[in-house]
């Protein structure tokens, strides 16, 4: 969500807010599998074709993550041309699960600050 | 050749501005308007910046810079001068420039800097089967955090940023004696530089995996010469354009370590070409490319237009060679074709809008064999110490056709049909038809579009728009054909799914057939992977859908002058039965502008979207 205010004859105000939110999982159905048969061989089949082996796609597949970015800004006109203008945007990245990317949390703050002439 | 075009674009941009200033100095008086700021920004980050700064506004570190903007635009008579530009930080830049002498010759540059954090995975997911391997001496699929925890902590360290640089420029020229036709050039250099992650495993399928930085030095030129003319009806455009790409830097090494198992007397570092060796991966080939572009329109009465395009393009892709490992037989350059024709017609009969539409394209991609320096026949392919001779010659060279080899042929119908004074129906058909060259392993596929839509509007404050669009997908690509259980008369039924058993590969003395090795492969006593999993595969190994459904809504009520709520919804179904595979897509979404008074303005949106997709999959497992 955004804003836009028209404070004073000199002042503008603006502000924004965006949330993200993202998950993924995944679900195993292994009663639904055929399972292959082995006759003698150097290893069995049916060792291999276990939950046990493979359970970890679940855990490993869950991820899951939170964005908030929010934005305070305003211009101040102090002549007609001569004006200055300000803005800051804090960043929040909240990574609930780090099995692909590792530990990617972090916050960020940017500003920008200035003046400026119209001509 | 490229530097002589650059020479002549500035040449030619230099007379025609002195021309154009002539021309204008009796006009109108000089006029300067616009703005600029001097200031400065700045970055603070905590932990990790990957995400909160992926698209390093300001800079990739913390720290403040110097961020001048500036918005002019100059006019004197007939010329016009506009700059752009904006600076928030060294790699977050954009400039701008435009040219307008007397509409004689136009002008257009555009230089874009953009730092971008890249993806580092940490291979750790890769843990996620088989990591409790039942012979209990390694994880299955492992990587250098086990084998080598120095270079994966090394690794894990390193900041993967690229910084990307676009410089465009267009030009127009049109001289007054032939004001007809419009000249035009471009030229446009992009730059890539920085670190990626190159990720690689190992000869012996997924065993071991390592990630490592690969420098990225890239650098693309590309170069436009080209016309648009207008005789009578018929309007002509041509455009001549040749790129370069160039890699300049150093390719990142693999470690291929050497297997010390040794299975029935034999020992698997005896069957390897790479053993104990680091070598280099992850090479980005130079390429060239140069291509012909001419279209063609006619405007005929009521509203009838023909249009017709051809494209001949040419590319050759210049590859790495090394001799201890391999060499290109017939030249390290391959080179690939692409050549289009398309054909457009368009008219309205009543309140009937159609157009009907028809395009064919060839890719003729490369063929070429490689020869693999350490490559020999007869492997100890079954660890029994005897050299492998039944089906066990690998060729060398090898030759190889690219997949991309392809005869397309595509069909478009549409209909607009004016129903009401505010309502359309659209109605369309497309057809397309993939022949692929390498047809028997990689199919060949038709896919068949039905759309409809319709727009309309409820009085003044509210409007709705509605499509639905249905594909007809056969055998979507790829490799429709590689599963061995596929027709097999042996195949076993379970559920819905063929199936080969181990003990087909066994003999059965009492059932009359002799398939002792039915593989061919002289291995008649192990089970092993190419002989148990392999062969159960019993569906086609396409990961596309065979049939898809889309639609997609929207309306927009403005309840009055000072608000407006937008609502929309995409929802979209693929199937293929054939290997059980389905995914169904959400996406609904609203947009509400309000302004409560004259000073404020709100905007408040939300955006949802949800997929679910099932397929079945093998997980496949190793065993060194």
């Amino acid at each position: 969500m955004s804003a836009d205010y028209q404070a004073s004859e000199k002042l503008n105000l603006d502000a924004s807010f965006v949330y993200n939110f993202a998950e993924y999982s995944w679900d195993w159905e292994f009663d639904s599998r055929p399972t292959l048969t082995a006759a003698g061989g150097s290893k069995t089949i049916g060792a291999y074709d276990t939950w046990d082996q493979n359970d970890l796609i679940d855990s490993y597949s869950d991820l899951s993550y939170e964005q908030y970015s929010i934005t305070l800004g305003g211009t101040y006109n102090f002549t007609d041309a001569f004006y200055t203008t300000m803005q800051g945007t804090y960043d929040i990245f909240e990574s609930d699960e780090e099995y692909v990317y590792g530990d990617e949390d972090g916050k960020a703050f940017s500003g920008y600050f200035a003046v400026g002439y119209k001509f | 050749m490229k530097h002589s075009q650059l020479w002549l674009l500035a040449l030619l941009s230099i007379l025609t501005f002195m021309t154009a200033s002539t021309v204008m100095a009796s006009e109108d008086a000089a006029h300067v308007s616009g703005s600029w700021e001097l200031g400065m920004s700045g970055i603070n980050t905590d932990d990790n910046a990957a995400r909160v700064n992926e698209y390093g506004s300001v800079r990739a570190e913390d720290g403040i810079a110097l961020a001048p903007k500036l918005d002019m635009e100059f006019k004197n008579g007939g010329f016009v001068l506009e700059a752009k530009s904006e600076t928030m930080g060294p790699r977050d830049q954009m400039h701008e420039i435009g040219i307008d002498a007397a509409r004689i010759f136009k002008y257009e540059g555009e230089l874009n800097v953009l730092e971008h954090h890249k993806d580092h995975d940490n291979l750790e997911h890769l843990g996620a089967t088989m990591q409790g391997d039942i012979d209990g001496d390694q994880p299955r699929v492992f990587t250098n955090a086990t084998k080598n925890p120095e270079q994966y902590a090394w690794e894990l360290d390193q900041d993967y940023i690229v910084t990307r640089r676009e410089w465009k420029n267009e030009a127009e020229l049109v001289i007054p004696q032939l004001s007809n036709i419009t000249f035009k050039a471009g030229a446009r250099i992009e730059t890539r530089e920085g670190m990626e992650q190159a990720i690689a495993l190992s000869k012996c399928s997924a065993c071991h995996i390592e990630a490592n930085p690969k420098e990225i030095d890239e650098r693309t030129e590309e170069y436009t010469l080209g016309f648009t003319g207008k005789f009578g009806l018929l309007t002509v455009d041509y455009e001549y354009l040749t790129r370069d790409f160039d890699e300049d830097a150093g390719e990142p090494t693999y470690n291929y370590w050497s297997s010390g198992k040794v299975r029935t007397g034999s020992a698997d570092v005896d069957n390897l070409n790479y053993a104990g060796e680091e070598l280099e991966y992850n090479k980005t080939p130079d390429s060239e490319k140069d291509s012909h572009m001419i279209k063609a329109r006619v405007d005929l009465p009521r509203n009838t237009s023909i249009s017709a395009s051809y494209v001949k393009a040419d590319i050759d892709s210049t590859k790495e060679e090394d001799a201890d490992v391999y060499t290109f037989v017939d030249g390290n350059t391959l080179s690939s074709e692409f050549e289009s024709f398309a054909l457009k017609g368009a008219t309205r009969i009543g309140d009937l809008r159609l157009s009907i539409r028809g395009n064919t394209y060839e890719i003729d991609g490369p063929e070429y064999s490689v020869n693999f320096t350490n490559r020999v026949d007869n492997v100890d392919f079954d660890h029994d110490g005897v050299a492998d001779t039944v089906n066990n010659t690998l060729d060398n060279p090898q030759h190889y056709e690219a997949a991309e080899s392809r005869d397309v042929t595509e069909f478009g119908l549409d209909g607009v049909y004016r129903l009401a004074h505010y309502t359309t129906l659209r109605l369309g058909y497309e057809y397309e038809e993939i022949d692929r060259v390498e047809e028997e392993h990689l199919g060949s596929t038709e896919t068949s579009t039905y759309k409809v839509a319709a727009n309309t509007r409820f009085g003044k404050g509210l409007n709705a728009n509605f499509s639905y669009e249905y594909q007809d997908i056969d055998e979507p690509f790829k490799g429709a054909h590689v599963g061995i259980a596929q027709d097999h008369p042996d195949a076993t039924i379970i559920g819905d799914l063929a199936y080969l058993m181990t003990a087909d590969y066994k003999d059965d003395p009492t059932d009359g057939v002799d398939n002792t090795d039915p593989l061919a492969d002289g291995n008649t006593t192990k089970v092993y992977y190419w002989n148990s999993v392999y062969p159960s595969r019993g569906l086609e190994s396409t990961s596309e859908p065979d049939a898809v459904q889309e639609a997609k809504f929207s309306t927009t009520w403005a309840a009055a002058p000072n608000m407006a709520l937008t609502a929309y919804a995409r929802v979209r179904f693929e199937e293929n039965d054939a290997v059980k595979y389905e995914q169904n897509t959400y996406v609904p979404g609203v947009s509400f502008w309000f302004a409560p008074s004259n000073k404020l303005n709100l905007t408040m949106a939300y955006n949802f979207n949800k997929q679910e997709t099932e397929n079945r999959m093998c997980v496949g497992w190793y065993h060194g």
